[in-house]
């Protein structure tokens, strides 16, 4: 029976090593798919990304471009504003004090003053 | 001696170990691109909070550009030829000084600007017309040219 046993070619060790090796190079493969898949994803992932960097570096200059190009006219608005609060506190002042071409300034066009102890900027209201 | 089972598993266990290597390397790889998405996606969200703050900032821009235009051409003009109007007309010094502080000269008319907008106004009265506001006395200026409201 030993006789018999070397002889056959299928009972030996190498047939469970084999059997091993089959079954993690079936492993490796299914996992080896898995990663070249989800590299696939991650290229993908990262063109889109840089796509979107793209975009969003081209809006972050045009805005910048364009917030600096309006900078001067913020600048001239906000000291037309001042200029013109400043004028009518003067002339609430006026009005205050009995002038009645500053009242009939004040009262015709509704203005109202805030007063300096309720907030620390003057608003001026139509 | 039959060596084919040595043979076959010597080359499934060779395939196996290449196998693995092949394994191995593409999972650094992909670990590789993984940790490149996440630098991008990091930058991504810096971009975006950027963008998103000079947004705000462009917003901002655009009310104060908004209300110095409704300063500087509504609302304005009107209430200063009312002024200049009171200044030439009765001869107010003191609402004269603060357009003066200011710089709006311009707004006063003069002798022959008052007398037009005087007539004007007689004008007004006749036809029983009434100015475009309680307070408002001076009729827009014709012959004079409209200051324009600027720092």
């Amino acid at each position: 029976m030993d006789t018999q046993d070397t002889q056959n070619p299928f009972i030996s060790i190498h047939v469970p090593v084999a059997l091993v090796a089959l079954a993690l190079s079936i492993l490796f493969l299914g996992q080896i798919k898995g990663v070249g898949s989800a590299t696939e994803t991650t290229k993908w992932q990262g063109a889109t990304a840089d796509k979107q960097i793209a975009v969003l570096k081209e809006n972050r200059d045009k805005l910048a471009k364009a917030i600096e190009e309006r900078a001067p006219l913020v600048k001239q608005s906000e000291d037309t504003q001042k200029k013109f609060t400043e004028l009518l506190k003067d002339v609430d002042a006026l009005a205050r004090g009995g002038d009645e071409d500053a009242k009939k300034i004040i009262v015709g066009y509704g203005i109202k003053i805030a007063e300096p102890a309720a907030s620390s900027n003057s608003k001026t209201e139509k | 001696m039959n060596i084919a089972p040595f043979l076959l598993s010597s080359v499934l266990a060779l395939l196996a170990v290449i196998l693995s290597f092949v394994s191995f390397s593409g999972s650094q790889s992909n670990n590789g691109l993984q940790s490149e998405l996440l630098k991008k996606q990091s930058e991504i969200q810096d971009l975006s909070q950027a963008v998103t703050l000079q947004n705000q900032e462009y917003q901002r821009q655009g009310e104060i550009i908004n209300a110095g235009a409704q300063v500087a051409q509504k609302v304005g003009p009107q209430i200063l030829r009312d002024m200049g109007y009171f200044v030439a007309q009765n001869k107010n010094e003191k609402l004269k000084a603060a357009m003066l502080k200011q710089k709006l000269e311009d707004f006063i008319p003069n002798d022959e600007q008052l007398k037009q907008m005087n007539k004007q106004l007689d004008e007004m009265r006749k036809q029983g017309g009434q100015p475009a506001n309680g307070s408002s006395t001076a009729p827009a200026p014709v012959a004079p040219a409209a200051p324009t409201l600027r720092p």
